[in-house]
């Protein structure tokens, strides 16, 4: 019996910052997914720590390659 | 269970592989929150060129960032980028002008990279469960978003840079190491001659305390 399964606020809400860094088994992801979709308050702080993550990385690491942006919109006019 | 976790857990949301359409994915109405009333630091009216240029990237940055929490090969997300844009360029005329433009990309994104991963999953004869869905649909901002997200939503590249940088020399290295490197706890542990569980520890604190400036800095904006 896997003794670190219980899924109650405390557990889920610990586990939610190695979640959304990818580090979690998948039996311990569907844990906490699962408590999140029914616990408000862990649900928000997983969308807090997704959103906060997604910002850092792009306000510090992730720029996209240049002139990208204007490659695609050419692809999407050029073909329709 | 609230009306807009309802409909995240609905199957019907997600579209077959390439069949998935913008076109259907449409912002839920929630108690409390009207997307027309949404603050935002970029503008939600406009061509699809317009918004999407300057949007793009936050948008790239999404596609990134899904394809890492999926386990995606990275080198995919140009065809994911490609993809979402033809979707959302075919069907810019179901994104309501005024409305929350940034999440409407999102979901899209999110539903190319779930439809491209499934299929993955499909192959590999993986049980892919509603919960899945619900992970998801779950970080689209289709939840009634609270004041906090919402900050974070707001606060401008510099100053979130300049708030990294303050972080304590362990608190960033660490949290810069597993974030932004997206190295395994037992990696960084090794690079900071540290123990894991102080790895995660400093990444916890890290990221606390990028939450208590945020905070800090939108309340000084109200008081001004």
């Amino acid at each position: 019996m896997d003794t670190n399964r219980d899924c109650g606020c405390a557990s889920a809400f610990g586990r939610i910052e190695a979640l959304v860094d990818g580090h979690l088994r998948t039996t311990e992801t569907v844990d906490v997914i699962d408590h999140c979709a029914s616990c408000e308050s862990c649900a928000q702080e997983l969308d807090i720590v997704s959103t906060l993550t997604e910002r850092v990385k792009t306000a510090c690491f992730n720029a996209p390659p240049a002139g990208m942006c204007d490659e695609i919109l050419n692809s999407l006019k050029s073909n329709p | 269970m609230s009306d807009d976790i309802l409909l995240d857990l609905d199957d019907s949301l997600i579209r077959e592989g390439m069949a998935a359409n913008a076109d259907e994915i449409q912002i839920p109405a929630t108690t409390g929150w009207n997307p027309d009333t949404i603050e935002t630091d970029y503008r939600n009216r406009g061509s699809f060129d317009e918004i999407y240029t300057e949007l793009f990237p936050r948008i790239y940055n999404h596609v990134t960032f899904e394809i890492s929490r999926l386990g995606m090969k990275a080198d995919l997300a140009g065809e994911v980028l490609q993809i979402a844009s033809r979707k959302a360029h075919d069907n810019w005329d179901s994104y309501t002008q005024g409305t929350y433009a940034l999440a409407w990309f999102k979901k899209i994104v999110t539903n190319t990279c779930f439809n491209l991963r499934r299929q993955e999953w499909t192959r590999d004869n993986r049980l892919v469960s509603t919960n899945d869905l619900a992970l998801l649909l779950d970080n689209a901002g289709f939840r009634t978003p609270s004041a906090e997200k919402m900050a974070i939503e707001r606060i401008r590249e510099e100053e979130l840079r300049a708030m990294f940088d303050l972080l304590p020399d362990p608190f960033r290295a660490a949290t810069k190491a597993v974030v932004l490197d997206g190295m395994r706890t037992d990696e960084a542990a090794e690079l900071l001659s540290i123990p894991a569980a102080t790895v995660l520890t400093r990444v916890h604190r890290g990221r606390a305390r990028l939450r208590s400036m945020i905070t800090e800095q939108r309340e000084k904006e109200r008081e001004i």
